[in-house]
Order: C-alpha cells, then sequence, then structure tokens
C-alpha cells in the first residue's frame, strides 16, 4: 500500500505550487480559517493516496481546486459543520481571511456561495468560464450569469452604484458575454 | 467594475507555512499507519457528481402504457361496448412516465422501447449510493397507491420542493429542516427568472408502497461504492460501470386504484448507445428516442445510458 502513496516531495512540490489556492479557494467558500486549513489539509491527503497521472502543473491545480470545493462542501453539510460555533464566539480559531483587502473581501464575503466562488476563481485565479464550469459542474452560461450578479453587486456594495461598466475583458470572455 | 489592483492583492493570501508543514507531517502517519496495516485516515471520499459539462446521458423519454389494446381486451371478455371498454380500461390503467428533472419534459416510446434521461447528472455518494437520475413518474387517474421493485440494485425517490434564494443558502449550511432528512440534494436555479428549486432525493426500500403522488419522480440506484481516487478524473468511466449495473434488470410497478383493483406494469432494463442530436451551441445533447446499433454509433451521435424494453 506504501507504494502507491505519492512522496512527501512530490506533496511538498504540490503545495508550493498549488498550495496557496487551495487556501485561498477554502477561505472563500468558508469564511473560516479554521475551516479552510481542515479542508487544505484535506484535500492533499487525498491527493497523496490518489492516482491520477497529471499530464502538467494546470491538470493537478484543476484536480485540487475541484476536490477543494468538493471538501468544502461536504464540511458545510456536515454535522460537525452544523454545531461549530459561530464566528463571533470564536474570533481567533474562526477567524476570517487576513483583512489587508477588507472591503473587496468583505462584499466578496457578502456574496452568496455559487457567486462568490464564480468571482473568485475568475478573478483571484483568472479561469475563463468555461474552465469554471468544469470545476463547479455547472454550464459555462450559468457562470456568466453568476459572475454578471456578482459584478452588479460588488459595484453596489463598494461603490454605492449598481451602474456596470463595461469589463476589460479578454477576447474570449468579450465573445462570451456578447452571445 | 474596476477592482483588478485589489483582485491581485487577494492572491497575496497564501497558506500559512505551518500549514504546509503540519499536512506533510499528517501524510507521513498516514503513511506510516499504511505499512503497519492500521486502519487508514477514514477521510470521506468525495460525493462525486455528473455536472453538465461531463453529462453522459442524454434526454428523457417516457413510456406510456398501451391503453387501446387493454380496451380491447376487455371488451372481448366481458361484452361490453368498446366505448365502455375503453372508458373502464383508462380508469383501471396507468402510465409510467420517464422524466427530465431539468427541463420537466418527458418523452413518449419508440418501439416499445424507452431511454431514460439524466438531465442535471447523477451523484455517487460512498455512503449512501449512487442516484443515477435516471428517472420516472407514474401517471394516471384514481390511483391511490404506487409500488415498485427492482431484481437489482434499487430504487429512489425525488420530490421536488420551490425555495427562495436564502432557502438555497440555508441547504448549503444545513439548516433547511424540509430536506435535511433527504440522502442527496441538488439546489438548481434560473437565475434569469429568480427562481429556485430543490430536488430532494430519498432511498425507498424495494416493494415499497406509497400513496401516490402525481409529481413525485422515482429514480434507479446503485448500492454504495468506494470510490477509486484513480478514478475521481474519469467520470465517464465511473458513469459506465455504475449504469452497466442496471443492465438486465427487471422493473416492476403496480398501482392500486381507489376501487382497489391494481394494474402492473414491467420493464427490462438494458444499457446501450442511445442516438442523440445537437440542436445548438449551448444545450446539451438532446434524445432522439433511438438505441444505435455498434455501426450507426461510428456515425451518429450518441450518449451510453439506460433504456427499457415495456413487456407485452
Amino acid at each position: 500500500m506504501q507504494n502507491e502513496l505519492r512522496s512527501d516531495e512530490f506533496l511538498s512540490a504540490a503545495m508550493e505550487r498549488c498550495g496557496d489556492a487551495v487556501y485561498r479557494l477554502a477561505c472563500c467558500r468558508l469564511n473560516s480559517r479554521a475551516d479552510a486549513e481542515d479542508v487544505f489539509q484535506e484535500v492533499f491527503l487525498r491527493l497523496m493516496q490518489d492516482k491520477t497521472a497529471f499530464q502538467d502543473a494546470e491538470h493537478l491545480k484543476a484536480w485540487l481546486l475541484r476536490v477543494t470545493l468538493r471538501c468544502c462542501a461536504d464540511l458545510r453539510r456536515s454535522a460537525w459543520f452544523r454545531h461549530t460555533a459561530p464566528l463571533e464566539a470564536a474570533p481567533d480559531a474562526a477567524a476570517p481571511v487576513p483583512d489587508d483587502h477588507s472591503d473587496l473581501w468583505q462584499a466578496v464575503r457578502a456574496l452568496p456561495d455559487d457567486l462568490r466562488t464564480a468571482v473568485w476563481l475568475h478573478y483571484v485565479e483568472g479561469y475563463r468560464t468555461d474552465e469554471i464550469a468544469e470545476l463547479v459542474g455547472c454550464r459555462p452560461a450559468t457562470v456568466r450569469t453568476r459572475l454578471h450578479r456578482a459584478r452588479k453587486q460588488l459595484k453596489l456594495d463598494l461603490e454605492g452604484s449598481d451602474d456596470e461598466q463595461p469589463e476589460q475583458l479578454g477576447t474570449d470572455e468579450a465573445y462570451q458575454s456578447a452571445r | 467594475m474596476n477592482n483588478r489592483n485589489n483582485w491581485e492583492q487577494m492572491k497575496h493570501i497564501k497558506a500559512p507555512d505551518e500549514l504546509k508543514e503540519r499536512t506533510l507531517q499528517a501524510a507521513r502517519e498516514l503513511r506510516r499507519d499504511s505499512r503497519v496495516d492500521v486502519p487508514q485516515h477514514a477521510a470521506p471520499a468525495p460525493r462525486r457528481r455528473f455536472g453538465m459539462a461531463k453529462r453522459i446521458l442524454a434526454v428523457a423519454c417516457a413510456f406510456g402504457v398501451i391503453v387501446g389494446g387493454t380496451a380491447a381486451w376487455r371488451a372481448q371478455s366481458t361484452g361490453q361496448g368498446a366505448g365502455d371498454a375503453v372508458a373502464e380500461a383508462v380508469a383501471h390503467s396507468f402510465g409510467i412516465v420517464a422524466y427530465a428533472a431539468d427541463t420537466g419534459e418527458t418523452m413518449q416510446p419508440k418501439d416499445s422501447r424507452v431511454v431514460f434521461d439524466i438531465a442535471g447528472g447523477g451523484a455517487d455518494s460512498p455512503t449512501k449510493g449512487f442516484f443515477s437520475g435516471c428517472l420516472f413518474k407514474v401517471t394516471g387517474d384514481n390511483i391511490e397507491t404506487v409500488s415498485a421493485t427492482i431484481d437489482k440494485s434499487g430504487l429512489y425517490r425525488i420530490e421536488r420542493l420551490d425555495i427562495t434564494e436564502a432557502d438555497a443558502q440555508a441547504i448549503m449550511t444545513g439548516e433547511f429542516a424540509p430536506v435535511a432528512d433527504a440522502d442527496d440534494i441538488m439546489v438548481q436555479s434560473e437565475p434569469e427568472q429568480n427562481k429556485w428549486w430543490v430536488d430532494a432525493s430519498y432511498r425507498v426500500e424495494n416493494g415499497f408502497v406509497e400513496a401516490y403522488d402525481p409529481s413525485t419522480s422515482y429514480g434507479l440506484w446503485g448500492e454504495p461504492q468506494p470510490v477509486d481516487m484513480a478514478k475521481e478524473n474519469n467520470d465517464q468511466d465511473a458513469w459506465y460501470a455504475r449504469i452497466d449495473e442496471f443492465d438486465g434488470a427487471t422493473l416492476t410497478v403496480t398501482v392500486t386504484f381507489t376501487d382497489g383493483t391494481t394494474d402492473t406494469q414491467t420493464l427490462i432494463l438494458h444499457t446501450g448507445k442511445l442516438g442523440v442530436v445537437y440542436t445548438d451551441d449551448t444545450s446539451g445533447p438532446q434524445l432522439t428516442g433511438e438505441v444505435l446499433t455498434d455501426g450507426q454509433a461510428e456515425t451518429q451521435g450518441y450518449v451510453y445510458g439506460v433504456y427499457a424494453e415495456i413487456e407485452e
């Protein structure tokens, strides 16, 4: 059995390359540092036991982020999550992600889960809508709708207006938005 | 939205070095435990959902009862007029309609064959089992109860609830009581219409008897299986393997009418290549109702799925 487990070197390299993205996404989904850390560990322990022959670094990263989303969903449905003390009661353990970017972060946190995930994967991790659709298991059109709604809400929260200015989109996204 | 710099700054959120070290330590412990055959860290395997992006099966098809034949038989045996016999046959017959959960559509059988849809995709839980998304409904008048059995794998029931966006949030945090006991849930929405709903799935015992509800649908269910992490990225192979479990199964549906009489339909399930067409770039494959031969499948679009032969 041991021979089938990935090595420390592999896990270290994966964490160096993709660990921050895994942690950021877990924070985004769970709004709790402690829960995000639990998910981080769970994701890489699953990687250790996984047998996928990853084609390249992007393939590995996409796998990790998909597993992260699933682990977050599992955690949120678990009895443990339902009975975890609320954020106010355990400020340290359940502290939200660092507040260096508090205005935007607070606005992102206020979004519904599906919008927040789409926004995070697009703007922070740089995924296209079709790639996000693949990661979260929905249609690309659904992702575009979620991004549109999220942008409007973020603009309202941050600037007090929901007049959405045309975004500087890449060729792919501009084409998709125009459909 | 003009926050490019702020988004860039979000990337500065880093996993603490201590967390990475702690994770490596946990990995070493797990590796050590595996050497001494100690039960491994019981990490719950992810519940695999076959999403639209990896959709394999296509649109629903319905299989309806042959009412006309029943009426003729009854006219011969009772001496009734044909019109009276038809009316009686309708009152004591029922349909089994395969159902597409995402569109609410059904399709008529073709050549006594019907094909199942998974529409919104199936879900495979290592603890709760395989909720295939191959769904059917019972239709008819004066039905009091419904009962069904299958001689391979099992069945489940889906109840659909209309909800609000706030309810959807509560569901994701496990705080929505109406679906708290569900074995699987799928929240769906049409954001453009501000419509939200949840499909709650419940495993049912073979041979169950339930009060009839025309809005309830039933599906093909498979036993829980450990997740093979090697197949984590290969949903298609995983889907094929689970779907093949239904091949050769006999599904028997019995209804009891309000007057105490009963009626039964039997369907033999098979797996195969179901013909599809693609109507546009944004829609998924649409079932044609045809079951293709291998030769036809080389030149026509298909998805691998479940179909049924209606026993006469």
